[in-house]
């Protein structure tokens, strides 16, 4: 399946271009145009600073590119981008634009996507025309080390990428760049790693295959990165690896129950949705008709979840559940924990349903 | 939009998207299952038109919610304190000591229907 050339009922499909300041996402965007059929993507530049460079460098999309000026890092940006995104689909309604096929949204290097996913899904308005695709991080491999152990921002990139793009690997030693791409694909094992530079061509994010539909890679490469609380901790030392960054893989007792799954993680993600960076995963939720659960993808990000996806079939042998994490500060055994306990509670009261005694405690008394 | 309640349709929320049984009758089931939970707080929720939710708390206090997105902040704010999913107010240990007790005397099979408001 490839995201971003097909339309799932209509809804153009934006994707996110993220990445630290001076990684070289402008370079990458250049790259990816060039090859590109003129006036098939849309992109919205958020700028950080009062002159958007960016904007002059890009210049050759100009027709297509609407800047959005009040670059920043909180969910002001919000406003600006379903303003931008909505004149967008407007402008292409009435035929003052080409019908362009997808939009990209290139972010200010200081920003974490998740206000920008905040405002595809969040808003009713745009919710009934875009849908978001991909998110792909560029990630400086000279200046990494220096940008994850100061820059917060940086780990929340890395973190929400579908793909992460590393850069500057021709400035970087071989080795510096191995080791962040060791480094890389510990923090954020869902997501796919690819080397760019200047030798380097690197085809457009979407016509590689996409992270929102189902694709089976993501969750092969998370079992493989993730054996138990494999955290970032151990090896990144010495190189000022962000505190805390862990991810890890829970694996639930199938098939889940869909009503318990969502309080759990409505709760989760109430309260400590600003520490999860990252969630996805495949769970057999249990179904009529499924004997063994209804396969079904989850998304999410912070406080953010994407429309879970129903998939018709299991896309491999492996039937059982699995949510990967990637947290800050977030402990995998606190997770777990929680979890199992919410389980346990809920398989009291089923054993409640059949025998209810006179005497047995109410549950607000355990 | 109701026109005469001035609400808007339902909100899409990620968790209402029920795998294969009817919306209404998930819906229903979804309501129980968060009122078991609830009632650790003496909170209580019920449906409101099938579209939006009443979170009722222990004074009587009642508020209208969209979705289960809204409801832990709402729950929070009317009980001004915070409700943790990794510190919740039971023990792992009580409760399976409690399912113990409970397996061991087993009433006569009673049936106990889950709620729906």
């Amino acid at each position: 399946m490839s995201g971003l050339t097909d339309h799932h009922g209509e809804r153009l499909p934006v994707g996110v271009l993220t990445g630290f300041l001076g990684s070289g996402k402008t370079t990458l965007l250049r790259q990816w145009l060039q090859d590109s059929p003129a006036g098939e993507t849309a992109v919205l530049i958020n700028e950080f600073g009062a002159v958007g460079l960016d904007h002059l460098l890009v210049g050759r999309i100009d027709a297509d590119t609407v800047l959005l000026d009040n670059g920043c890092v909180c969910c002001a940006i919000r406003g600006e981008l379903k303003d931008a995104l909505w004149r967008l689909h407007q402008r292409r309604l009435r035929g003052e634009l080409p019908p362009f096929q997808r939009v990209l949204v290139e972010t200010t290097g200081l920003a974490a996507p998740g206000p920008v996913i905040a405002t595809l899904i969040g808003d009713a308005q745009l919710r009934q025309i875009f849908r978001p695709a991909f998110i792909s991080t560029v990630v400086d491999a000279l200046h990494a080390p220096w940008q994850q152990s100061r820059r917060p921002e940086w780990l929340a990139q890395v973190a929400a990428a579908d793909r992460l793009y590393l850069s500057k690997t021709d400035l970087a030693t071989p080795q510096q760049a191995e080791a962040q791409r060791a480094q890389l694909a510990q923090i954020n094992p869902l997501a796919s790693i690819v080397t760019c530079g200047p030798g380097a061509a690197v085809p457009p994010a979407w016509q590689m295959q996409e992270s929102h539909a189902l694709q089976t890679d993501w969750l092969a490469r998370a079992i493989a990165g993730t054996p138990r609380g494999r955290t970032g901790q151990g090896q990144g030392q010495g190189q000022g690896l962000h505190a805390g960054a862990q991810a890890f893989c829970l694996e639930l007792d199938s098939p889940v129950d869909w009503c318990v799954l969502t309080l759990w993680l409505t709760m989760l993600l109430h309260r400590h949705g600003d520490r999860l960076l990252r969630l996805k995963g495949l769970v057999a939720v249990a179904a009529d008709g499924w004997p063994q659960g209804q396969p079904t993808a989850l998304h999410g990000m912070g406080h953010l979840m994407h429309a879970p996806e129903h998939l018709p079939e299991w896309p491999g042998e492996d039937r059982r559940s699995r949510l990967v994490f990637i947290t800050a500060g977030l402990d995998e055994q606190q997770i777990r924990a929680s979890w199992q306990s919410f389980q346990s509670f809920y398989r009291l009261h089923s054993q409640d349903n059949g025998s209810q005694t006179p005497a047995s405690p109410s549950p607000h008394t355990a | 939009m109701c026109g005469m309640c001035g609400l808007l349709q339902a909100s899409g929320h990620w968790s209402q998207a029920p795998a294969g049984s009817a919306g209404r009758r998930q819906r229903l089931i979804q309501i129980a299952r968060a009122n078991r939970l609830l009632a650790l707080w003496r909170l209580r929720l019920s449906d409101f038109h099938g579209q939006s939710y009443v979170l009722a708390g222990p004074t009587g206090a009642s508020v209208l919610i969209a979705d289960f997105g809204a409801l832990w902040p709402a729950a929070e704010q009317m009980l001004g304190r915070a409700l943790d999913p990794l510190a919740m107010p039971w023990q792992p240990a009580q409760a399976q000591g409690q399912a113990q007790v409970r397996s061991q005397g087993r009433a006569p099979a009673q049936e106990h229907r889950e709620q729906a408001p």
